[in-house]
């Protein structure tokens, strides 16, 4: 079991009134799967995402993450729990302007206490296909090469779960089936995935779906056949190559 | 993250926007320029001054002169003074880092004539030692001997200036002058050593034998100065304080009663009268506290800016792992980057500076090793005091927060 949330509350200060982000919601997830969470704005998928990511704590309740009860650890456990097993990727990227593409994908490596031979972060670029760009600028890639640095560097440290936070958000369709066919082949290769998305067509691409409303689960299924971003790529109308 | 990699990401933040990293700068670099200056002009006077000790004092001897009176070289009316012949000896024997004792009596005002030529100067009677306590040597014929002491010998030498003003080009050497209307045979003409520390002439003197002086001349037997020769001059301060104990002592003087005599040390004298870098030092010192002091808040203000533009790079950096201390070590590095830079710019245009006012200003000055440890630590102290604040701000951001912003 790699997440194991048992009661969880968020609550916020908003002008004076507690606000519950999140209340009490329980959820697990094995490793090894891929799991979409969906809800419309509001519905609680932020906070969620932030305390899976382990930027935020629980208000009360228990959130285990591999067995480590997150809620007990200080600041620098906390950041050291980020920076080995989870693989964050954002809407809009969040690459450093001033990194060339490898130097982002290397960015963890400084934080980590884990020793790599050097060669590390240009592997990860070659798992996402960006191995002849390794020192552009983000400035110089298109939105969708700019996910897939942010992708390579979620997997630098080999984490235990990849978190997305609506990572084709920002991406037109070719490039969005683009990140999400990375996903679903990391998945294959047994990597754990969680996708938070409001957009119906890209969770169906995971095996699961979660479904929240008002910071609580409302729906919790498999899904019965998925999406497969590689398939829909190649039935997309020819167009000029965007790499 | 290694001490190398802070510095990296230090130097990557400033080269981004380099006209913001050099305004951080000015400020720095002008005060550490002043510092430069002030030190090397400092360490300058300092070797002017040991300089200046051995060619106005020679060895640097303690220097007991009757009464209190300024700097001891204005000798005076020694009639009047306390100064016994017994001090002297009492020094010799019961100091015992005094190696030996010149014996000096002095008297203004002299007049001396050579044939038509007739001038007034300042007549000194010394032991014979004199001349190589005070390092002082004649640049013609010969220094006084034992033997014109124990003969009181009617021979004297002249000061540079003596000689000039009384002989013009005649070789003075072997001429009789009158001095008191007494004749004496020009033995020597001394080395001119130029101005003494209070702006007088150093070579306006006549020196003839003591016994000379005192039973020929005068028939006086006190002494207007005693110069003590040190065995070893490092304890030049402890010395001095022994020799003025010994002469409270002879003389009775106790408690808060004034004394009559004045212990000196030459280098005492010299420091004195090296004032003009005394206040240019000051000027500088205000000049280097208010640049610093302003750089310093410009540091901080802009790192203050730079970190609210930067807070999404510190919710990134705090996403894939960077630690509180992290943070704060990444902003305190680029403060003390800039503070350690611009140190090096200061010292750089400090040290150039220096040489300008050697050349300009016929100031002495040296950079030295302790230039660029004081730059070094006054960029390293400003850089931290101005740069922690805004490190601590950095660092206290909340991730989620600090991802939030635009």
């Amino acid at each position: 079991m790699i997440i194991e949330m048992q009661e969880v509350t968020r609550v916020y200060e908003m002008g004076g009134q507690r606000v519950p982000a999140v209340n009490g919601l329980s959820l697990q997830v094995e490793a090894g799967e891929f799991v979409a969470i969906v809800g419309p704005s509001g519905s609680g998928k932020s906070t969620l995402m932030n305390l899976l990511a382990c930027l935020d704590t629980p208000t009360s309740g228990t959130y285990r993450l591999e067995g480590v009860e997150v809620g007990k650890l200080d600041d620098d456990q906390l950041s050291l729990v980020r920076n080995s097993k989870i693989g964050l990727v954002f809407q809009s990227y969040n690459l450093l302007s001033r990194m060339t593409a490898l130097e982002n994908v290397e960015l963890p490596l400084l934080y980590g206490t884990a020793h790599h031979d050097g060669k590390a972060a240009r592997r990860a670029l070659e798992t996402v296909g960006l191995g002849d760009r390794t020192h552009y600028w983000p400035s110089q890639l298109s939105g969708g090469q700019q996910q897939r640095v942010a992708i390579a560097r979620a997997l630098i440290n080999d984490p235990a779960m990849v978190l997305a936070d609506e990572p084709t958000g920002a991406l037109d369709t070719r490039s969005g089936l683009e990140v999400m066919e990375i996903f679903q082949r990391l998945n294959r290769e047994g990597r754990t995935i969680i996708l938070v998305t409001h957009e119906q067509a890209i969770a169906e691409h995971a095996r699961r779906v979660i479904s929240l409303r008002d910071g609580q689960v409302v729906s919790d299924e498999p899904v019965a056949h998925s999406r497969q971003a590689q398939a829909e790529l190649e039935k997309l109308p020819a167009e000029e190559a965007k790499r | 993250m290694t001490f190398a990699m802070t510095m990296r990401e230090a130097r990557r933040a400033l080269t981004a926007n380099k006209v913001r990293t050099f305004l951080m700068m000015a400020g720095v670099i002008i005060g550490i320029a002043a510092l430069t200056v002030i030190v090397s002009v400092g360490q300058g006077a300092k070797g002017q001054i040991m300089g200046r000790v051995e060619k106005m004092f020679g060895r640097n001897p303690i220097m007991v002169t009757a009464f209190a009176r300024m700097e001891g070289m204005r000798e005076m009316d020694i009639s009047a003074s306390t100064l016994a012949p017994e001090d002297a000896q009492a020094i010799a024997k019961e100091i015992a880092n005094v190696d030996q004792v010149a014996l000096v009596q002095s008297k203004s005002g002299v007049p001396v004539k050579y044939h038509d030529q007739s001038i007034t100067t300042e007549l000194f009677g010394v032991t014979p030692n004199w001349s190589y306590i005070r390092m002082w040597d004649v640049t013609e014929g010969e220094p006084l001997g034992e033997s014109d002491q124990s003969g009181a010998a009617r021979v004297c030498l002249l000061g540079a200036t003596v000689a000039r003003e009384l002989f013009g080009d005649v070789d003075p050497v072997g001429e009789t002058v009158r001095i008191e209307n007494v004749n004496f045979k020009v033995k020597g003409v001394l080395v001119s050593k130029g101005a003494n520390p209070r702006g007088g002439d150093f070579d306006d003197r006549l020196i003839i034998p003591i016994s000379t002086f005192s039973r020929r001349l005068y028939n006086v037997t006190n002494l207007s100065q005693v110069l003590a020769l040190l065995k070893d001059t490092s304890r030049m301060e402890q010395t001095s304080q022994e020799v003025t104990a010994l002469m409270r002592e002879r003389h009775q003087i106790t408690g808060a009663k004034q004394d009559d005599f004045g212990v000196r040390t030459a280098s005492s004298i010299v420091q004195f009268a090296s004032g003009t870098q005394q206040t240019l030092s000051l000027f500088l010192g205000v000049v280097a506290a208010i640049s610093l002091l302003v750089g310093g808040l410009v540091i901080m203000n802009i790192m203050l800016v730079s970190v609210s533009e930067r807070t999404r790079e510190i919710g990134i950096r705090r996403a894939v792992g960077a630690r509180r201390r992290d943070i704060l070590r990444q902003f305190l590095a680029e403060a003390l980057a800039v503070t350690l830079a611009g140190g090096l710019f200061g010292v750089l245009i400090g040290a150039g500076g220096a040489m300008v006012l050697s050349a300009a200003k016929d100031m002495p000055t040296t950079v030295s090793w302790q230039a660029v440890a004081v730059a070094v630590a006054f960029s390293t102290i400003i850089g931290i005091v101005f740069g922690v604040q805004p490190a601590r701000r950095a660092a206290r951001l909340h991730p989620v927060e600090a991802l939030r912003t635009e």
